[in-house]
C-alpha cells in the first residue's frame, strides 16, 4: 500500500516534469515567436530609393565615387591610355596589361571588361539621380537642380569615355530596376552618343554653379568637357568658344611651377579634380613604384616618353624608379588626386583648335605659356608660319604636359598619328573590343571590327 | 500548411500516453560467452509487451516482469537470447557472438538506426580511421574512406581549407559543401578570416579535434539527408563525439611526433640558365646583337615594350643604369649600386656563369615538426557518465612562416535523473593560433615568390639586406616568409544542453539548446623590410569578428511494434539563427618595426565594421516501418523557412521516401548459406540549398560600403531585387544493394544514383550596361549520376593473423543540363560553364604545335604577331580570323574515378599494420604556375620545362621560344598547360605494437601501444607541379583543378604512443 503510494508520488513527479518539458515543446511549436528568426534585415544596405534631399545628396557622392574606381580614374583611365600608346611600358604580372601594351587585346581582357562595367555602373548611379531627384519636393532642397546637373555632367563624361574607347555603345538613360529581356539593347551610333553627351552637358551648364566645393563639378568643368568633346569631333569653333568661356572668366591660371599642379591639391589650375584620401585611395602610385619602394612595378614611364623631354623640362619624370614628386608619388597614403580637367589642357585645346583654324599666331603665345611654365624657352614666332610644325609642337606638348593623365592613346588616334608612331598599327586597334562577357549576355551587341 | 500538419501529428503522438502496471522485478548480469566480460548496452525486453531496458556498464539490468514472462536479450553482433523467467528473480545471461549478422548502429540525424534496417546510403568513418593520423581536421579523415565522397585538399597550408563533394557538385553559385552536424548540432563551417592572403583560406571545421570523434556518418543520398531538408542538398556529415561510460574511470593518453617535408621541390632552373634565358628573350624580341655589353641602335624601333637601348639597359641592369654612345654604338653604364649588389651586372651579362644561383624553392621549404597530445578521462556510474578530453596540436608548416596550433577541450556529461529522464551537456572549446603566409595568386606569396623570383638573385645582398629584384613585382621569398607578422587567433565554443524524457514505453521527447560561437582576431604587421611595408613605413591591420549561431531543436520519437509490424515515428521542430559582426582597422606610418599594434601607426588609414544575419525555421517528421525486419520503409517530410528568401518563396517542402528488401530474410534464401545478408535498397528524395548566396540576395539594395567621396558618405545601388528568389532543389533517386557472404568475409555495397538540381541558385551574368554584372536567379539545372562500389574482404582470419581490406571506388559524371538561357561564362583561369558540359570543363585555344619557319608563319592567321618558335593556334571556328572565339573544350577537372584502398592487418597478438591508398583517376589539372614559370616572357623565375624550349637548333619540342613580353600570346590557356592530374598516393602506412598485457599490467597500465606512421610517403603521378592534390580556388564549384603557385601537401613521418590506464 505504502509502496503503491510512493510509486504514485514518484509518478506524479514524473508526470509533472513531463508536463513542463512537453509544454516547452508546445511553446516551440505553436508559439510562432520562434519564427521571428526569419525576419532579418541587412545592416550595411538599405532599399534602393532616392526619396529626399539627404538620399539625393548621398547618391550624388555615390556617383562621384564611381569615378574613383580603380577601373576608371582611380587607376586604369590614367595608366591604360598611356600604356596603350607607349608612354608607359609594362613591367608587371598582369596578362591583361601585357595585351594592352602589345596591342594584342583579347575580347576577354579583364581590364576591358572591368572598365566597361564600371563605366555603366557609374551611369546607373547617375541615371538613378537624374530620374528620381526631379520628383522630390523642392521645399528645403535648394540644391535639387544642381544635383541633377552634376549627375548630367558626370553621365556626359562617362559616355564620352565609352565612345572614345568603344565607338558605338548602347545609350542607357533610365535606371535599371529589374533584370529582364529589356536589358538586351543594341549599340547606338557614335553620333548618337555624342548627341547624348552634348545634350547632358547643355542641360548641366544651365544649372551648374560657377563655384563649387573642391572635387565637385561646376560650370567650367562642363565647358572643359565640352571643349574636349569638340576637339575630338574637330569642331574647332566649339573648342574655341568653350575654352574662351573658361579663360575669360579668369578663375583659373597656371601656377608658376609645374610641380605645384600635382604637389598641391586643388591648385589654381584645377578645374575638376577628383579627391582622394588615405581611406579612399587611388592605385596609381602603387602601380608605378618599383617593388622595392613599396609599389607593384606594374607599369613604368617608358624611355620613349622620358627621352622626349628636354633636359631643362621640369615635367620630366624618371623611368627606372618612379619615385619623384611629379604626378603620382604619394605612395604612403596613395591619396594622389586625379586632375580630370585642368587649365593647361584648356589652353592646349584652344591652341590646337586655333592652329587647325589657321590662326597660328594666336595659338603660339598660348603654347608658349605651357612651354615657359615647364622651364623651356618660348618657341620663336617663326614657328607660327609653319602649320605642320605647329601641329607637331602642340602634339608634343600635349604628350609631355598631359602624360599619364589618360590622353596619349586618344590623342594618337584622333590626330591620325597612331599609324606613324605606333609600330604595326592596324586601324581597328583604335577601338577596344566589346567585352566577350557582354556579347554573351547581350546578343543584340555586335563586336567591333578586328576582334 | 505542411507545418500545421506536422503539429497535429505531434498531438496525436501524445494521446497514446499511458502507463502500464508491473508485477515484479528481476535483475541479472549479461556477459559475453567468449570471455565472460560484461556487456553494457544490451537491450532487455519482455516478450509481448513494450517494456524494455538496457544493461549498464557492468552488464547488469533490472526489469519489471509479469508472471510467466519471457525476456529477450539482444545486442549487436551477438545471438539473441530468449529466457523464460518462471519464478527466478536473478537471471544471468551469457550471449554468444553471432558471426552471421554484422550490424552496427549508425547516426542518421535526429536519432540512430541499425545498419541492417537502413534503407538509404550512409557511409561510416570510425575512430580507427581518424585516430593517430596527423590530420588537422575531420574532413581530411574522410578522404578516400567512403565511396561517393570526394575530398580535395586545396593545398598543404597548415589549417587550410578542404573541399568535400558528396556525389558530385550540384550547384554553381550555391555552396556544394555538405552540412556538418556535431552531436545533433549543425555547425558553422568555412573561412572566417577577413584578411587577404591569396587564395588559401582558413577552415572553421578544424576547430574540432579529430581525437574527440567517435564516428563520422555521411548521409549521401537525398532520402537519407532529407531530414535536414534545406541544408542537406550536398549531403550531411554527422559527427559523434566520444562519450563516457559507467564503470572504472579510464584515462587515455595519446601522443605523436611527426616530421614533415615536401616530397618534391627544386624544379627551378639555375641562375646562369636564368641569365642566358633572359638574354635569349631580349634577343628574340629585339634582335639585339649582344657583345661586350653593346647594342646597335637600329634594333630599337617602335614604341612598345622597349623603346630604346637605354630603356632596355635601365631595365636589365637595374635602377640607375643608363647608356651612352661609343663609336655609334650604345654602351651600358652600370650604376655603382647595382654593381655592389652583384645582380645583372655587365660582367654577369657577358658571363652568365658568374650569376648567383639560388634555389628559392629549397630556401622556403623546411623540415618541420608536428606534435599532438590528447588526454582523455572517461567514466561514471549508473547515474552520471562523463568524458573529459583535452588536446594540443602543434604543426609547423613545410613552408617557412606558416604554423597552426590548436588547443581544445571537450566535456560531455550524461546524467540519468530517473529512468525516464536523462539530461546532459556537451561543451567543446578550442583556441587556435595560426601564422599565415601570403600564398597562391599573390606577388607577396611565399611559394609564389619562390617560383617567380629568378634564381640569379641572391638570397641576401652583400650588405645583408634581402636580395630583391627591383625589376620584378615579387618580393624576396624569404622576406615574405619571415618578415610579416600575420597571426590569426580563433576561439570556438560549441555548447549543448539537452534533456530526454521517456514519456512512456516507446515514446520519448528530446530537446536541446545549442550554441556555436566563433571569434576571430587577426593581426597583421608588414614591416619596412617587405615590399608591402616599405612604401608606407610599416602597415598594420587588425580585425575582430564573431559569429553566434544558436539552434533550438526539439523532437518526439515513438516506437511501436504490432506483431511483425514495427513502427518508429519522429516529429520535431528546429529554430536556428546566426549573427555575424566584424570590425577592421588599418594604420600606416610606424616608428620602426618593433611595435606592431595600431596605436603606433601615425595614420589610421582605414576603419570599418559590418554585420549580417540569417535565420531558419524547420519542422520535420520521419516514419520508419519494417515488416518482420524484411521489408523496410522510411519516409521523411521536412519544411523549412529561410530568411534569405523573399516572403513569397520563404518556405520549401522537402519529401523523401526509401525502401529496402532484405532478400536474405526470405524463406527461399535460408538454404543459400553462402550469403549471410542481402539487401536491396531504393530511394527517392528531394532537398534544398540556400547556402552560398548572400543573406539578402532577394532584395534591391543600395549600399554605402566604401562609397564615400570628398569627405561625405555616399550611396549607390548595389543589388537588383529578385522577389521570386527561392530554394535550389536537389532531387535524387538511387538504387543499391548490400551483400555479405562467405561468413561475412566478403562484403559488397553497390549504389547507383541520379541527382538532379533544378532552379539553380545562379548569379546570372546580365548585360553590364544595366549597371549590374549579375543578378541572383533560380535558373538552370545540373545532373550528377554515379556508381559507388565498396568491397570489403577479410582474406585471412586466423588465430594469429587477421587481414581486413576495403576498396571503395566511385564514379560521378556531372553535366550542366541547363542554364535557362542565361549566358555561358568563364570561371577561374581556364574553366568554362555551358549547357551540356560538366562543371570543371577547361576551355582554351587549340595548340597546333610550334611554327618552325617564316613560311609557316606567313601562311598563318598569326602572321602579324608570330615568329618561328611561337605557338601555332588553330582557327577553331574556321572563319579565317584568329581571335578569342577560337577556343574549344580541352578537358575536365573532375575525375573519372576516385577511391581508396585500406588494409589493416593484426598479427602475432600485439601488432597492427595499416596501409591506406587513395587515388584519383582521369582528371585534368591546369598548371597555371607554368603560365609564369614557363612563360619565358620577363624576369620571373623559370622552371625546368623551359630548358626544352624551341630554338633554331631544338625544333622538335612543344615548348615555344623565349621572347620578351610574349607578343604572340604563347601563354594562352591551351593543351600546353593542361596535365593529367591522376595519382595514386600512399596516404597512410602505419605499424603499431600493443605491449603484452603481462608487461602492461606490471607498470599498472591497461594498454600501451607504440607505432610508427607515414603520411603521403609515396605518390605516383604524371603531374609536373609540386603536388597533384590541389585547387587554388578552394571550394569553388566552377573554378576547379587549378594549380597556381600553391602550397604542396606535406610528407610526414610520425612516431606515436597510446596509453590507457
Amino acid at each position: 500500500m505504502l509502496l503503491t503510494f510512493k510509486r504514485n508520488i514518484k509518478m506524479l513527479r514524473y508526470i509533472k516534469s513531463f508536463k513542463v518539458l512537453f509544454s516547452l515543446v508546445l511553446i516551440a511549436l505553436i508559439n510562432t515567436s520562434c519564427e521571428k528568426v526569419l525576419d532579418q534585415l541587412p545592416q550595411t544596405a538599405i532599399p534602393s530609393e532616392i526619396k529626399d534631399a539627404s538620399s539625393a545628396r548621398a547618391s550624388l557622392l555615390g556617383a562621384y565615387d564611381a569615378l574613383q574606381n580603380g577601373n576608371y580614374y582611380g587607376n586604369r583611365m590614367i595608366t591604360l591610355p598611356d600604356l596603350h600608346g607607349g608612354n608607359l611600358r609594362h613591367t608587371g604580372t598582369f596578362p591583361s596589361f601585357a595585351e594592352i601594351s602589345n596591342r594584342a587585346i583579347l575580347t576577354n581582357n579583364a581590364e576591358v571588361t572591368n572598365m566597361w562595367s564600371t563605366l555603366y555602373n557609374g551611369i546607373l548611379r547617375m541615371n538613378f539621380i537624374i530620374s528620381a531627384v526631379p520628383n522630390i519636393d523642392g521645399n528645403g532642397f535648394p540644391d535639387k537642380d544642381q544635383i541633377v546637373a552634376e549627375a548630367q555632367f558626370l553621365r556626359a563624361l562617362n559616355y564620352f569615355t565609352l565612345v572614345k574607347y568603344w565607338g558605338d555603345v548602347p545609350i542607357i538613360t533610365a535606371p535599371t530596376t529589374k533584370a529582364d529581356e529589356s536589358l538586351k539593347v543594341p549599340r547606338n551610333t557614335t553620333a548618337e552618343v555624342y548627341k547624348q553627351v552634348n545634350a547632358d552637358l547643355d542641360a548641366a551648364i544651365a544649372k551648374l554653379p560657377a563655384n563649387s566645393a573642391a572635387g565637385r563639378a561646376n560650370k567650367f568643368a562642363a565647358y572643359a568637357l565640352k571643349s574636349r568633346v569638340a576637339l575630338y569631333n574637330k569642331e574647332w569653333d566649339n573648342v574655341v568658344s568653350n575654352t574662351d568661356l573658361i579663360i575669360n572668366a579668369k578663375k583659373y591660371s597656371l601656377p608658376a611651377s609645374y610641380s605645384t599642379v600635382f604637389g598641391t591639391k586643388n591648385s589654381a589650375e584645377s578645374i575638376f579634380e577628383l579627391q582622394f584620401s588615405n581611406t579612399d585611395q587611388s592605385g596609381i602610385a602603387f602601380f608605378m613604384f618599383s617593388s622595392t619602394l613599396g609599389g607593384r612595378n606594374e607599369v613604368r614611364p617608358s624611355t620613349g616618353l622620358i627621352g622626349a623631354y628636354d633636359a631643362a623640362d621640369t615635367r620630366k619624370m624618371l623611368g627606372t624608379s618612379y619615385d619623384v614628386a611629379i604626378k603620382y608619388y604619394r605612395i604612403a597614403n596613395q591619396d594622389d588626386n586625379i586632375l580630370v580637367f585642368r587649365y593647361a589642357e584648356t589652353l592646349l585645346n584652344k591652341a590646337e583648335a586655333l592652329v587647325e583654324q589657321g590662326k597660328m599666331t594666336d595659338a603660339l603665345p598660348i603654347l608658349n605659356m605651357i612651354r615657359v611654365r615647364a622651364g623651356l624657352v618660348a618657341s620663336p614666332s617663326s614657328l607660327a608660319l609653319d602649320q605642320p610644325a605647329m601641329r607637331d609642337e602642340i602634339f608634343k606638348q600635349r604628350r609631355l604636359e598631359l602624360a599619364l593623365e589618360g590622353h596619349y592613346f586618344f590623342d594618337l588616334v584622333r590626330t591620325g598619328r597612331a599609324k606613324t608612331l605606333l609600330t604595326g598599327w592596324v586601324d581597328t586597334q583604335k577601338l577596344l573590343p566589346i567585352p566577350q562577357r557582354e556579347i554573351e549576355a547581350n546578343t543584340a551587341l555586335k563586336q567591333n571590327d578586328g576582334y | 500548411m505542411s507545418k500545421k500538419l506536422l503539429m497535429s501529428f505531434m498531438f496525436l503522438l501524445c494521446l497514446v500516453f499511458k502507463v502500464s502496471a508491473q508485477d515484479r522485478t528481476i535483475s541479472g548480469k549479461v556477459t559475453s560467452s567468449e570471455d565472460g566480460s560484461p556487456l553494457p548496452g544490451v537491450s532487455v525486453s519482455v516478450k509481448g509487451s513494450t517494456r524494455g531496458t538496457v544493461t549498464g556498464a557492468d552488464g547488469s539490468y533490472k526489469i519489471g516482469v509479469p508472471a510467466n514472462a519471457t525476456v529477450n536479450f539482444s545486442f549487436v553482433g551477438f545471438k539473441r537470447s530468449s529466457i523464460a523467467v518462471s519464478s527466478k528473480t536473478v537471471v544471468d545471461v551469457a550471449l554468444s557472438s553471432d558471426a552471421s549478422e554484422i550490424d552496427e548502429v549508425v547516426v542518421v540525424g535526429y536519432g540512430t538506426q541499425s545498419t541492417k534496417n537502413l534503407t538509404t546510403s550512409v557511409a561510416r568513418v570510425d575512430s580507427k580511421q581518424i585516430a593517430n593520423r596527423p590530420l588537422t581536421g575531420l574532413d581530411q579523415a574522410m578522404q578516400g574512406a567512403a565511396a561517393g565522397v570526394s575530398v580535395t585538399n586545396s593545398s598543404g597550408t597548415p589549417g587550410g581549407g578542404v573541399s568535400v563533394n558528396i556525389r558530385g557538385i550540384g550547384s554553381i553559385t550555391g555552396s556544394s559543401q555538405p552540412l556538418y552536424v556535431v552531436d545533433g548540432v549543425p555547425i558553422s563551417t568555412g573561412s572566417y578570416g577577413r584578411l587577404g592572403f591569396g587564395n588559401q583560406q582558413t577552415s572553421a571545421l578544424n576547430d574540432i579535434a579529430p581525437s574527440d570523434i567517435e564516428s563520422i556518418d555521411i548521409l549521401k543520398d537525398a532520402s537519407a539527408a532529407a531530414i535536414y531538408g534545406s541544408q542537406a542538398s550536398n549531403g550531411v556529415v554527422l559527427i559523434t563525439t566520444k562519450r563516457g561510460k559507467s564503470g572504472k574511470t579510464q584515462f587515455t593518453f595519446d601522443t605523436y611526433y611527426g616530421v614533415a617535408d615536401t616530397w618534391k621541390s627544386g624544379t627551378g632552373i639555375s641562375g646562369p640558365e636564368e641569365v642566358k634565358l633572359l638574354q635569349e628573350m631580349l634577343m628574340n624580341r629585339y634582335a639585339v646583337p649582344v657583345s661586350g655589353g653593346t647594342f646597335t641602335t637600329t634594333a630599337f624601333t617602335g614604341t612598345g615594350q622597349w623603346a630604346s637601348p637605354a630603356d632596355f639597359a635601365s631595365y636589365y641592369f637595374g635602377a640607375g643604369s643608363s647608356t651612352s654612345t661609343v663609336n655609334g654604338q650604345l654602351v651600358v653604364v652600370e650604376s655603382p649600386a647595382d654593381v655592389a649588389k652583384g645582380i645583372r651586372t655587365k660582367a654577369i651579362f657577358n658571363n652568365p656563369d658568374l650569376a648567383a644561383n639560388t634555389s628559392w624553392q629549397k630556401e622556403v621549404f623546411q623540415s618541420s615538426a608536428t606534435k599532438n597530445y590528447d588526454l582523455g578521462i572517461r567514466g561514471g556510474n549508473e547515474k552520471t557518465r562523463f568524458s573529459v578530453t583535452t588536446s594540443l596540436y602543434d604543426q609547423l608548416g613545410i613552408v617557412k612562416g606558416s604554423t597552426y596550433k590548436r588547443f581544445s577541450g571537450r566535456i560531455n556529461i550524461d546524467h540519468t535523473v530517473s529512468p525516464k529522464l536523462n539530461i546532459g551537456t556537451n561543451l567543446a572549446f578550442s583556441r587556435t593560433w595560426q601564422d599565415r603566409i601570403n600564398n597562391d595568386n599573390n606577388i607577396y606569396g611565399v611559394v609564389s615568390a619562390a617560383f617567380l623570383m629568378a634564381s640569379d638573385i641572391p638570397v641576401r645582398f652583400a650588405d645583408g639586406t634581402y636580395g630583391k629584384d627591383a625589376s620584378s613585382s615579387v618580393d624576396n621569398p624569404l622576406a615574405s616568409a619571415n618578415e610579416p607578422y600575420n597571426l590569426t587567433k580563433n576561439g570556438r565554443l560549441l555548447g549543448t544542453i539537452f534533456g530526454e524524457y521517456k514519456i512512456m514505453d516507446g515514446l520519448s521527447l528530446r530537446t536541446s539548446l545549442n550554441m556555436d560561437y566563433i571569434t576571430y582576431v587577426e593581426a597583421r604587421f608588414l614591416p619596412t623590410t617587405t615590399n608591402q611595408g616599405v612604401g608606407v613605413s610599416g602597415s598594420g591591420t587588425e580585425t575582430a569578428s564573431s559569429e553566434q549561431n544558436w539552434t533550438w531543436s526539439s523532437f518526439l520519437t515513438y516506437s511501436k511494434s504490432l506483431g511483425k509490424h514495427n513502427f518508429k515515428l519522429l516529429a520535431g521542430a528546429d529554430y536556428q539563427e546566426s549573427a555575424y559582426e566584424a570590425i577592421d582597422a588599418t594604420a600606416t606610418g610606424f616608428p620602426g618595426n618593433a611595435i606592431k599594434r595600431l596605436s603606433a601607426g601615425a595614420t589610421k588609414s582605414d576603419a570599418s565594421s559590418t554585420g549580417t544575419s540569417w535565420g531558419l525555421s524547420s519542422y520535420y517528421t520521419r516514419l520508419n516501418y519494417d515488416f518482420n525486419d524484411k521489408y523496410l520503409l522510411t519516409a521523411i517530410l521536412r519544411t523549412d523557412g529561410s530568411s534569405r528568401f523573399g516572403v513569397n518563396n520563404r518556405w520549401g517542402l522537402f519529401p523523401s521516401v526509401s525502401a529496402a528488401w532484405r532478400i536474405s530474410k526470405e524463406g527461399f534464401m535460408q538454404d543459400v548459406t553462402l550469403i549471410n545478408d542481402l539487401k536491396l535498397r531504393l530511394s527517392y528524395g528531394s532537398n534544398g540549398n540556400s547556402s552560398g548566396i548572400g543573406n539578402f540576395a532577394s532584395l534591391g539594395l543600395s549600399g554605402s560600403s566604401n562609397i564615400a567621396y570628398a569627405g561625405g558618405g555616399g550611396l549607390a545601388p548595389t543589388q537588383l531585387s529578385n522577389p521570386d528568389l527561392k530554394w535550389e532543389t536537389n532531387t535524387s533517386t538511387g538504387v543499391g544493394f548490400d551483400l555479405s557472404m562467405v561468413k561475412n568475409r566478403v562484403r559488397i555495397t553497390f549504389d547507383y544514383y541520379k541527382r538532379i538540381t533544378n532552379d539553380l541558385l545562379l548569379n546570372v551574368n546580365i548585360p553590364a550596361t544595366s549597371g549590374f554584372n549579375t543578378v541572383a536567379k533560380n535558373i538552370g539545372s545540373i545532373e550528377n549520376q554515379g556508381l559507388e562500389l565498396s568491397l570489403g574482404l577479410t582474406p585471412i582470419k586466423s588465430k594469429n593473423v587477421t587481414w581486413d581490406a576495403t576498396l571503395n571506388i566511385s564514379r560521378n559524371t556531372n553535366k550542366v543540363t541547363s542554364l535557362g538561357g542565361s549566358p555561358k561564362f568563364t570561371a577561374g583561369f581556364g574553366n568554362w560553364v555551358e549547357e551540356g558540359s560538366p562543371l570543371g570543363t577547361f576551355r582554351g585555344y587549340r595548340n597546333d604545335g610550334i611554327f618552325q619557319n617564316a613560311d609557316e608563319v606567313a601562311a598563318s592567321l598569326q602572321k602579324n604577331t608570330a615568329k618561328p618558335g611561337d605557338v601555332r593556334y588553330g582557327d577553331v571556328d574556321g572563319n579565317g580570323v584568329f581571335n578569342s572565339l577560337d577556343q574549344e573544350l580541352l578537358g575536365n577537372a573532375l575525375p573519372d574515378f576516385v577511391g581508396g584502398f585500406d588494409n589493416t592487418v593484426t598479427f602475432l597478438g600485439g601488432f597492427d599494420f595499416r596501409m591506406f591508398f587513395q587515388f584519383t583517376q582521369g582528371n585534368t589539372l591546369l598548371n597555371y604556375t607554368r603560365f609564369f614559370s614557363e612563360g619565358m616572357n620577363g624576369v620571373f623565375g623559370q622552371t625546368q620545362g623551359v630548358l626544352n624550349r624551341w630554338t633554331p637548333t631544338n625544333t622538335n619540342t612543344n615548348v615555344p621560344r623565349a621572347v620578351w613580353g610574349d607578343p604572340s600570346g604563347n601563354r594562352r590557356v591551351s593543351s600546353r598547360f593542361l596535365e593529367d592530374g591522376s595519382y595514386v598516393r600512399l596516404k597512410t602506412i602505419s605499424l603499431g605494437y600493443n605491449l603484452p598485457k603481462s608487461i602492461v599490467q606490471k607498470i599498472k597500465l591497461d594498454k600501451v601501444r607504440i607505432y610508427v606512421q607515414g603520411q603521403n610517403l609515396w605518390t605516383t603521378t604524371k603531374y609536373s607541379g609540386l603536388d597533384p592534390e590541389v585547387n587554388t580556388f578552394n571550394t569553388s564549384n566552377t573554378a576547379l583543378g587549378t594549380d597556381f603557385l600553391t602550397f604542396p601537401q606535406p610528407r610526414t613521418y610520425t612516431v606515436g604512443l597510446n596509453i590507457g590506464f
